[in-house]
């Protein structure tokens, strides 16, 4: 055996203390895996088991009979599965589940937790206010300019999956805002909110902004908006090629002889225009 | 002698432990950003944005490019379950890659091919040449046959030619994914348009039961080769690309399951079909043309499992990947070796870039020379036992308590595995990787290392597969588990 230098420096007990430490975090988190595994099967099977005693009381809020009086844990599993099943269901039974969750005030609770200064708070609270949102379009307008863009965005899904046409001109705003929503999230949106006339589109449609304005006359073609159509040719003088360039799809999209004089008499900056403009008309004109 | 001896073990065992602090501490930071970004996925509410996704129809298309070589075992349940995934505009290309098996009468059997005479885009460049193209009647199913020139990457660039989407999802033909696969994947891309590629985890499927093209049952498999590759997936992919995309360094997206903005993939001219490594040259090369002309971009990466794969379950077919993999590294490195340590390439440049030098490439050889001068000196006393003591805790210390918390935190997010025993099983094979197989590894990945130094032929050497493991009751026709077949 050779001699160790003297000089070199060593820390006495390093060793022991260094394969403690090791061997104590290992079998820590040995141990928390294993755990977590236990304690979340009983969890599971306890959640399991009290849905499953309440369950058959969701056919008594769709019966208006909701005259029970329930254990705090067995109300809050109600209120969840009420919450959940609100979304599957279309119609009477919605909206008997949906004033049922008001009276239980899960509405404030929601509307609290959208306050949250933590961003997966706000955004739970909003995911389960979606199935009632409609009774509080303002809160939900106020999440489209939300600090997290996450959130934001899901404030955009759930304005369009809630029908709510009244944020039509919030969301196409919204993709242009300082907080911005990426404009496809806002399309998908709005095209799932589907407003039946260009009413409902408030002043997008002439709006100074013009990719704001171009999503609008855009989306009026795809929703098919007869009634859009003024406003739609009316889009073909702007000076922005967005805004000229949407007019034309959405005129092509609804396919009205109508518009033919419109297009004819545009005046086309660029030869990408033109071609478009060149096969609307081809395509108005054989229908 | 003896005093210079002493010295020099001395100072390598000190630099040992610093190259270990160092590779362990970048880990574990990753690590940490790994578990709050899958923590974060675990619990933000994605089901709404997935549904809407799925019901909207302005969700952009994806065209799925499978290349295939002899694969008539498994190909028309790869189709099937491509099929049956749940999203609203998906076009399947199938590339037939010179199959001498019957693949393509295979799929020309059950999905009423007719030849098709569609026009296909110029580029990218590819060596094989196109034989025909068919078509299914309904128009979302495509089988190009080509010659083979015995790489993948050409049979993907020749499925980018005729790809049409806005996003090009590119998959083995034994990979398996989740029906909301292509969801999760496309999710990035819509909430973000500078997003120009995404990653999704990918599992090992061995030991996994299969159904009608799902996953109905995941267990750990029976063979400790595998169950070492379950680990190692799980650290590489849910914990380290997850880091590494958090903190906009993500190197690489596996060839086995990635989408990409098509026109992305065109502007870098396609996979490079020289490279070993085309899935992370690809990710280096759409980032450095970002970077370079100064666009906005993103490179996301999908903690979710969306993706299943068989990996080699006999030591020799592991080795022959492994080697592989390190000698696809070594190559990548020297061809971008201008983005290393430049800022002009953020993290990339700076940090990965660096990293997978120092620790993954080169990481062999420190290993080998350095654990042999630690070990002899400590036996010959040249060094402390203290010493020693500190070199092992910072290597294989910190390595088991990463793989642990990997493995904590799978357990926290996803606990796919259903069985207690699976789990503790699990826990013990961290143990068993590192203490066996790292040793092992580490000799294959240095093979790898020569090889691409002194530029050595590549190989892609014959994997042999058994196939997934069917559900008796539910048997779906031609994947018979047992039956070998190969890929190359």
């Amino acid at each position: 055996m050779i001699g160790t230098i003297e000089a070199l420096p060593s820390i006495p007990g390093l060793m022991m203390a260094l394969l403690l430490t090791s061997a104590t975090v290992c079998a820590l988190i040995g141990v928390t895996v294993v755990l977590t595994r236990v304690a979340r099967t009983i969890a599971h099977a306890r959640e399991h088991k009290q849905r499953e005693k309440v369950r058959p009381l969701l056919l008594d809020i769709f019966d208006g009979n909701a005259n029970f009086t329930l254990p705090r844990a067995e109300l809050r599993a109600l209120i969840r599965l009420a919450a959940e099943s609100a979304t599957q269901v279309r119609g009477e039974d919605r909206d008997a589940l949906t004033s049922w969750l008001t009276a239980q005030q899960f509405h404030r609770e929601c509307l609290r937790r959208m306050k949250s200064p933590f961003a997966l708070t706000r955004a739970r609270a909003l995911d389960r206010f979606a199935p009632i949102a409609s009774l509080a379009p303002g809160a939900i307008e106020r999440m489209l300019s939300d600090r997290d863009p996450r959130v934001r965005s899901l404030a955009a899904q759930v304005a369009g999956r809630s029908g709510m046409k009244s944020l039509v001109p919030a969301l196409l705003h919204s993709a242009e805002a300082p907080r911005s929503i990426p404009a496809r999230i806002v399309l998908m949106a709005v095209l799932r909110a589907a407003p039946s006339t260009i009413a409902d589109f408030g002043g997008t449609p002439v709006d100074g902004n013009d990719r704001v304005r171009a999503m609008a006359l855009d989306l009026a073609g795809q929703l098919n908006l007869v009634d859009a159509r003024r406003a739609i040719e009316a889009g073909l003088d702007s000076p922005s090629e967005f805004v000229r360039l949407a007019s034309i799809r959405s005129i092509q999209r609804l396919g009205s002889p109508l518009s033919l004089p419109a297009l004819q008499k545009m005046s086309t900056y660029s030869a990408y225009e033109h071609s478009h403009a060149q096969v609307a008309i081809y395509e108005l004109q054989v229908g | 002698m003896i005093e210079v001896l002493t010295h020099v073990t001395y100072w390598v065992t000190w630099m040992l432990i610093v190259y270990y602090s160092i590779y362990n501490g970048i880990f574990l930071v990753v690590l940490l950003r790994g578990a709050l970004e899958v923590s974060r996925e675990v619990n933000w509410p994605s089901s709404m944005s997935l549904s809407e996704i799925f019901a909207n129809p302005l969700t952009p298309g994806i065209s799925v490019i499978v290349p295939a070589h002899n694969e008539e075992s498994g190909i028309v349940d790869a189709v099937l379950a491509l099929r049956n995934l749940r999203y609203p505009l998906t076009r399947i290309i199938v590339v037939d890659d010179g199959s001498t098996d019957s693949t393509f009468e295979k799929l020309k059997d059950n999905f009423d091919l007719r030849p098709s005479t569609r026009e296909i885009a110029n580029a990218p460049h590819h060596e094989g040449k196109i034989i025909d193209m068919w078509a299914s009647r309904s128009g979302d199913l495509t089988v190009v046959r080509k010659e083979s020139v015995r790489l993948r990457s050409d049979a993907v660039n020749v499925g980018l030619r005729v790809a049409d989407q806005e996003i090009v999802c590119m998959i083995d033909a034994d990979s398996l994914l989740e029906r909301d696969a292509l969801l999760h994947i496309a999710a990035p891309f819509v909430a973000d348009p500078t997003v120009l590629g995404v990653g999704g985890v990918i599992r090992p499927a061995n030991g996994v039961s299969v159904s009608r093209g799902a996953v109905t049952k995941v267990e750990m498999p029976k063979k400790w080769v595998e169950r070492i590759q379950v680990v190692e997936y799980l650290r590489a992919f849910l914990v380290g690309r997850t880091g590494w995309a958090s903190i906009k360094g993500l190197m690489i997206i596996s060839g086995a399951f990635g989408a990409f903005r098509r026109d992305a993939v065109l502007e870098v001219g396609g996979l490079d079909i020289t490279s070993l490594a085309e899935d992370a040259d690809l990710v280096v090369s759409i980032t450095k043309k970002a970077r370079d002309e100064k666009r906005p971009y993103r490179i996301a990466f999908v903690a979710e499992p969306v993706c299943w794969t068989e990996v080699p379950n006999t030591f020799k077919a592991l080795s022959t990947q492994r080697r592989r993999w390190s000698q696809g590294l070594g190559e990548l490195i020297a061809k971008q070796r201008k983005m290393i340590l430049n800022p002009r390439y953020g993290v990339l440049g700076m940090l990965t870039l660096p990293y997978f030098v120092l620790f993954e490439f080169y990481g062999p050889i420190f290993g080998i020379i350095g654990a042999f001068i630690a070990l002899a000196g400590a036996i010959t006393g040249l060094i402390t036992w203290q010493l020693f003591a500190l070199a092992f805790f910072v290597s294989v210390g910190l390595s088991l308590i990463s793989s642990l918390a990997s493995v904590l935190i799978e357990e926290n997010a996803y606990h796919r595995y259903s069985r207690l025993r699976d789990v503790i099983t699990l826990l013990l094979t961290t143990i068993a990787e590192l203490l066996g197989f790292h040793v092992v590894h580490t000799w294959w990945r240095l093979q790898g290392v020569y090889r691409a130094l002194f530029n050595r032929p590549s190989e892609w050497g014959t994997i042999a597969r058994s196939g997934f493991d069917q559900e008796q009751s539910e048997q779906p026709s031609g994947h018979v588990s047992g039956q070998p077949r190969t890929q190359s």
